[in-house]
């Protein structure tokens, strides 16, 4: 070890670290020197140079960013996907604290797993008065649905997490634990895999524990549950959807264990079964990995307001056909009351005390302990019993005099809901941030996993630091900033065995919501690339002439409006904005329905709904969109010439990802439901267009400038001039746009592309749906085939209509609606429900 | 003696009903003193599964999925009950315990875990200051739990008209309190709330009442309807009952069919429908004394 290294380093990187900070540090030691596990690691930090670390700091978000690693936050308008913080150093663990974290961890979780299933079994600890009842029935979590019911095997307890936290002497406390739904773990995987890619040199010298190991035992965990032994179990991730806080990990999670990701209505009960619901019908569920929390996954039994959940799962779980896990009710251990008892609970069990303790907990329900609360409350943290929100949570010498008698009178008026809590000290690690070293208050969250009627300990974890300098609040909600965390222990599997999926040679299936996002995808993308172009080129002609007012012009405008299903921008009557204002309105209103923002939006909610199907490229591509969508945003109308760039960036941006998607997407329903989505869009926007452009006859001059703008945007003018002539003429126009089978965006090219898909859908069993499907596509296709464009080309002399072409467009247009709608009957799932009974009262006694 | 109880429930849809799965509590108790001898529940359009269990508190649940599109359900659910009498009221009239004195007594008592959460708030029973102040005169210093029991059931029948159509389902009891108006449930949740408030255990009783025709009148069938009243817990006697609606003591004209902390532990159906859409609901009960 060189010292004077490391002193260098604390010259340059450490300065000032200590001046606000006198608790226990992870890294330095209170004289300020350098912890004995930390030494390799500031070693490499050195090396590095402080500006190298800044580069890769950037680069580290940038991934992140990229990788689409997010965190929701409920309530805030930029909240959903948040990006994800990493810090560029991680938290270190020495190996002989671990191996007793290890064993402390175990402990803990084999007592709450025993807890559990006495609570909901045998409740000795209620009969015998080691735990007062009324703790555990003030609780919403306690699920008296679900009192009886057990998994096979000996543990209910399947996952387990605890926040750990060191006090000023060097102990370690628990903080809380998660019991029903513990999150985390995949942003740890996460973590890691993101630290290693842009600093490997952190890792040199350390042989630092992987992770994969531990989501190994976890799927031999759930194996071990499946109803019935079944051997090649079909697993869910059961999530709340793409609003959930940590909707990104429940898509990794499912991605990288190879489970489905679905929600509660991709799932229902059927003759004693779950099952989910898939473009080619139903397929058994046996394990559901539950992301959704307890109360709200049975709307029958349980919260019968909840739309997450699945009607009857709880039948099916008593009678052993599915299980769940953790276990519904399993929440009734997050109850921060039971803390005060926890000790007696490891004496009942196992007549031994917590290797950890947990921090000094005084439930109100007990009139001493509710006193001693109100007469401390300014040394002391407030919470009620049920987690619900950080607002539940009052830091007591934090509060005003008001804020405290309010407080204490809620006690006064329901103490059995509260528990007051010591305020622990915790303590702090470096992060790296503004290119020295801050030392920040610091949480580490433990993972383990059920094993053979044990506990395995995911060796590594998830470290959140709080986000400023000073602030005692660490949480993702917040905007904490994690770290990767290290264990150098010898453990006895450290090489990655394979991670066998029980699914892998079986067919993946694809949810009908899945197939559904899939289609609005196709369909999204191609309306924001159409009409961007479209509007885009009536925004060049409108600048390029004064006369506002010409047929063409008119035209266009009418076009602008039809393909957008806005308001017709001539309609004078409506507004007194200016068109160029109007067409401002049409792309960069958000609220406006139709406008390309709008739509951007649309596409980015089902983009994000199936982010398990995309690639890391493409999560790039989407990341450019959110950009371009924040730029679009916010152009103000008097710049809307600066539009033309953000425009042709949105249409390269999707173009891209339509290609990258033509090379990387697996050749299943999934695909080609993308494709028929993309394909019915182009030709209805198409039609529309030659519907309201083509139809009436212009003057020589207009026509010429209508076909100019429409050749152009349908990507067709250089076909025509090579094609046919060098000046304008709706004919041979009208021969590309229709029936040029060379030309791939002709309508009957794409019918042709349309008909080839439709067939690879699978036949359900309502086989006259799916033939009904084909047949229209192959009405469109002949009535295009037949086409005669001398007749199309005709005018009416009295209205100057061309009727026939008028009365073909209106009929693809409808033949083409009938098919998107009966396509989304067969193949998508909408089951609404809502609960039986009235509200009035059928007593009358 | 012995009833015939005919509880006759349809419901009509408005749009069709794809798939439906529905909880029912309608099969009653038997415990001493009363034996169900008999009950059918009979539906239309036949369930494609059924089966039953006994709930965290004791009673029966039947459970129905129907997976064929229907307009319409029907839930017949007939029974035959056998009721000798209760006696725990006749006990309680000569108990000399304090109302003050209960919470303390139940930690002497062998069911005291499973007591305790019948003083806690619930869905439909909540801690309340209107509540507490609209019982506070009942509850007297020195007041036998027995006499405190019965001055609040006078009370809650004398303050409280006995209106259909004022409340629903989900009517909160303190706007119970403001009105003054209401039906059995509404009584029954008042009077579960002002002992529950002051710390006493009360649960809530759904089933079914004999109702007598005016004098000189034919018995019409149909014309009954589903009950709901209180019992509360005496130490060292056990659940005692009351109906504050009627202002008297259940003994043989009472039928019980569940209990639970409130009517939403023990409602006769509750279910999930698949539709979209709004639903009609008609509900006949027919008491019949055959013995």
């Amino acid at each position: 070890m060189d010292s004077t290294n490391l002193n260098a380093l604390k010259g340059s990187l450490s300065q000032d670290y200590f001046s606000n900070q006198i608790f226990q540090d992870e890294c330095f030691a209170l004289n300020g020197d350098v912890k004995e596990h930390w030494k390799r690691l500031l070693t490499n930090v050195e090396h590095l140079t402080s500006e190298e670390l800044k580069n890769r700091q950037q680069e580290l978000l940038k991934l992140l960013e990229e990788n689409g690693v997010t965190y929701n936050v409920y309530g805030d308008p930029d909240g959903l996907n948040r990006p994800w913080l990493l810090d560029t150093l991680p938290l270190l663990i020495a190996g002989a604290e671990w191996k007793i974290l290890e064993r402390g961890m175990k402990q803990r979780v084999t007592v709450l797993n025993m807890l559990l299933e006495d609570l909901y079994g045998e409740k000795r600890l209620l009969k015998e008065g080691i735990i007062p009842p009324e703790l555990i029935y003030s609780h919403s979590g306690f699920l008296r649905a679900c009192d009886n019911i057990k998994l096979p095997g000996k543990n209910q307890l399947i996952l387990y997490a605890a926040d750990l936290s060191r006090g000023p002497n060097d102990k370690v406390w628990v903080l809380r634990d998660r019991t029903q739904a513990p999150s985390g773990m995949g942003y740890a995987l996460e973590n890691r895999s993101a630290l290693n890619r842009v600093i490997p040199e952190l890792f040199k010298d350390h042989n630092v524990n992987k992770l994969g190991g531990f989501f190994n035992s976890m799927m031999q965990a759930f194996l071990k549950i499946a109803p019935h032994g079944k051997e090649q179990p079909r697993i869910v991730v059961l999530t709340p959807g793409p609003h959930n806080e940590t909707y990104f990990e429940h898509a990794i999670l499912a991605s990288y264990l190879g489970f489905t990701l679905a929600q509660g209505d991709d799932l229902i009960v059927r003759n004693g079964f779950v099952w989910i619901k898939t473009v080619e019908g139903l397929e058994k569920v046996d394990i559901i990995l539950r992301r959704v929390d307890d109360s709200f996954c049975d709307p029958l039994e349980l919260r019968e307001d909840s739309q997450l959940g699945i009607p009857g799962l709880l039948e099916v779980i008593r009678k052993g056909n599915v299980a769940v896990a953790n276990p519904l009710g399993s929440s009734i251990l997050e109850n921060t009351g039971l803390l005060a008892f926890m000790h007696n609970v490891f004496q009942y069990f196992l007549k031994e005390d917590p290797i950890f303790p947990m921090v000094a907990t005084w439930w109100c329900g007990q009139k001493k302990e509710m006193d001693y609360v109100i007469d401390n409350i300014d040394s002391l943290v407030i919470k009620k019993i049920d987690r619900m929100t950080g607002s539940d949570t009052w830091i007591g010498h934090q509060l005003s005099k008001g804020k405290k008698e309010e407080l204490i009178r809620k006690i006064k008026f329901q103490p059995s809901l509260y528990a007051g809590q010591e305020a622990v000290n915790l303590s702090t690690s470096p992060v790296f941030t503004k290119g020295k070293l801050e030392p920040r208050y610091t949480v580490m969250r433990t993972f383990l996993v059920a094993s053979e009627g044990s506990y395995e300990m995911m060796p590594g974890g998830l470290t959140r630091c709080s986000p400023e300098k000073g602030s005692l609040i660490v949480s993702n909600q917040e905007g904490g900033i994690s770290k990767d965390t290290w264990i150098e222990v010898h453990a006895k599997n450290t090489d990655l065995t394979l991670l066998r999926n029980p699914d892998f040679r079986r067919k993946a299936v694809l949810p009908s919501r899945a197939a559904e996002n899939l289609f609005w995808v196709g369909r999204y993308s191609q309306r924001v690339i159409r009409t961007s172009r479209f509007i885009r080129i009536v925004l060049r002609n409108l600048s390029q002439t004064n006369d506002q007012d010409s047929d063409a012009m008119k035209a266009l405008l009418k076009t602008v409006a039809h393909i957008t299903g806005t308001q017709d921008l001539l309609d004078k009557e409506n507004t007194e904005d200016s068109l160029f204002e109007q067409l401002h309105d049409v792309i960069c209103h958000p609220a406006t329905n139709g406008s390309i923002l709008s739509t951007v939006n649309s596409l980015l909610r089902a983009m994000y709904a199936v982010r398990d199907k995309w690639t890391v490229d493409n999560w790039r591509i989407i990341d450019d969109i959110e950009n371009v969508k924040r730029r679009l945003a916010l152009l103000e109308p008097e710049n809307i010439r600066h539009v033309f760039p953000l425009l042709d960036q949105l249409n390269l941006g999707l173009l891209s990802f339509l290609e990258m998607n033509r090379q990387s997407m697996y050749r299943d329903e999934g695909w080609s439901m993308n494709r028929i989505g993309q394909l019915l869009e182009e030709i209805s926007l198409e039609v529309l267009q030659y519907k309201t452009l083509l139809t009436p006859r212009f003057d020589e001059s207009s026509e010429s400038q209508i076909l100019e703008a429409l050749l152009v945007s349908n990507l067709g003018l250089s076909n025509y001039r090579s094609t046919y002539r060098t000046y304008f003429d709706t004919a041979p126009a009208l021969d590309l746009l229709f029936i040029n089978k060379q030309n791939p965006i002709s309508i009957l090219s794409q019918l042709e592309q349309l008909m080839k898909y439709i067939d690879q859908l699978p036949k359900r069993d309502n086989v006259s749906r799916s033939s009904e499907i084909a047949t229209l596509a192959f009405e469109c296709y002949s009535k295009v085939r037949l086409i005669n464009v001398d007749k199309l080309i005709e005018a009416d002399k009295n209205s100057g209509m061309r009727e026939e072409l008028y009365t073909l467009c209106d009929q693809l247009s409808t033949q083409i609606g009938t098919l998107s709608l009966k396509l989304s009957a067969t193949y998508f799932s909408h089951s609404v429900y809502y609960k039986q009974g009235v509200d009035e009262s059928p007593f009358e006694v | 003696m012995k009833y015939r109880i005919r509880h006759y429930t349809e419901y009509t849809y408005e749009e069709t009903v794809s798939t439906c799965f529905n909880r029912l509590c309608l099969t009653p108790l038997s415990i001493p003193q009363h034996q169900c001898i008999m009950n059918d529940i009979n539906i239309v359009p036949a369930p494609d599964e059924m089966s039953q269990r006994t709930d965290f508190f004791g009673n029966t649940l039947t459970f129905i999925s129907i997976y064929k599109e229907h307009k319409r359900l029907k839930i017949n659910s007939t029974s035959v009950v056998d009721i000798e009498n209760r006696v725990n009221a006749e006990l309680a009239f000569s108990s000399t315990v304090l109302w003050k004195d209960v919470h303390s007594l139940l930690s002497g008592v062998n069911d005291a875990y499973e007591i305790i959460q019948y003083t806690l708030p619930s869905h439909h029973v909540p801690v309340s200051d209107v509540i507490r102040k609209y019982a506070s005169d009942c509850f007297t210093e020195d007041a036998t739990l027995w006499s405190v029991c019965n001055t609040l059931m006078q009370k809650i029948y004398t303050t409280v008209e006995f209106k259909p159509g004022f409340t629903t389902v989900n009517t909160p009891v303190e706007t119970v309190v403001k009105l003054r108006k209401g039906v059995c449930q509404d009584f029954a949740h008042l009077m579960i709330a002002c002992l529950r408030n002051m710390g006493l255990p009360a649960r809530y009783v759904s089933g079914y009442i004999e109702t007598l025709p005016p004098p000189g009148k034919e018995r019409m069938v149909g014309a009954d309807a589903s009950h709901a009243w209180v019992s509360v817990y005496f130490p060292s006697i056990g659940w005692v009952e009351f109906d504050p609606t009627n202002c008297l003591l259940p003994t043989y004209k009472h039928i019980t069919t569940a209990f639970g902390r409130d009517y939403q532990d023990v409602a006769p159906i509750k279910g999930i429908v698949f539709s979209s859409g709004q639903q009609k609901l008609s509900v006949k009960v027919d008491v019949e004394r055959i013995k």
